[in-house]
């Protein structure tokens, strides 16, 4: 039996309880140790199989590949933050890889239960609150540009 | 003009016609002169940040680094939507622009609210935007991760 509060996670902060106990149902657990790779980056996954992630123990890299094939790390995360989110919005390939730093717990939730549990006003609050994740997670990267950009004259 | 316009845009994709059509009576359109502010990094949004789509002109995104020192991060042309970044950072807590957007030319923009589209449209249209506008925010913040990664390989070759 998985025990999760999904209430805890943003993204599913505001759906009905009826909602979230159906959701809970569906969720299924994965253990990874140091070094495993979780999400690979370009990887194109089919509906029934794209999924996002939540960490209940341990910590992961989200690691980026550049022109020249090099593995840059663009950020950690750490119990009770999730990754994958953009899954259940885009069917475009992994934007990143994620790779245990550390023996992880995680649990997951697949975008085909999200879409068939949730009703449409459930459904959009999600959208919402995953756009306003990346809303936050944007402002990071456009963070991370500026301070990149001090050591690169273009201009 | 603002019909044909609304219905090219990805944004809108999918929604129904009759949507459409009370929605472009809610559209704004608004020209900035070359060098005007249309918000600033740091400044309080207000109740309903508007969501902002080029119909001529281009945009700065302008960002400060650590030292304060401005920086252009981004540029924003004829067709492309901004502003959903602050709307949906609204909606999730966040109260000040991450940005300055700078207009480098005349640019005339079609504005919309959040509290509009939420009025105007449809239960079915407005989730149908959301998704859009979702989407289309995971697409700016793939290339932003990819040009940082860029940017980090080009900087490692320029440090001495």
């Amino acid at each position: 039996m998985v025990e999760l509060n999904l209430k805890n996670i943003p993204v599913f902060s505001d759906l009905k309880e009826k909602e979230l106990d159906e959701l809970s149902r569906r969720v299924k657990e994965h253990n990874f140790d140091v070094g495993d790779t979780i999400i690979r980056e370009g990887k194109i996954e089919e509906e029934e199989d794209r999924r996002m992630y939540i960490i209940k123990e341990g910590e992961v890299e989200v690691l980026k590949e550049d022109w020249a094939m090099n593995q840059i790390r663009m950020n950690t995360l750490g119990r009770g933050t999730f990754f994958g989110e953009m899954s259940l919005i885009d069917n475009e390939d992994r934007s990143a890889t994620v790779r245990a730093l550390s023996d992880t717990v995680l649990y997951s939730l697949s975008c085909k239960d999200l879409r068939s549990v949730l009703s449409e006003d459930g459904y959009t609050k999600v959208i919402l609150n995953v756009g306003g994740e990346i809303g936050k997670r944007m402002r990071e990267g456009f963070t991370r540009l500026a301070d990149i950009l001090k050591g690169v004259k273009l201009d | 003009m603002k019909r044909r316009f609304a219905e090219s845009y990805r944004i809108f994709v999918g929604v129904r016609q009759d949507d459409l059509d009370r929605l472009f009576s809610r559209i704004k359109e608004k020209t900035f002169k070359k060098g005007e502010v249309i918000a600033r990094e740091g400044e309080a949004y207000p109740e309903n940040p508007s969501v902002y789509i080029i119909q001529k002109g281009e945009v700065n995104l302008i960002k400060k680094d650590s030292e304060g020192k401005s920086r252009k991060i981004g540029v924003m042309e004829e067709g492309n939507t901004f502003g959903m970044e602050n709307l949906m950072g609204k909606l999730s807590g966040l109260t000040t622009y991450p940005l300055t957007y700078e207009t480098s030319q005349n640019t005339e923009v079609h504005i919309l609210t959040d509290e509009g589209l939420k009025q105007t449209l449809s239960k079915d249209g407005y989730a149908t935007v959301a998704l859009n506008m979702t989407r289309y925010l995971s697409r700016w913040m793939r290339a932003c991760l990819e040009e940082c990664a860029t940017m980090e390989v080009i900087r490692g070759y320029l440090r001495v």
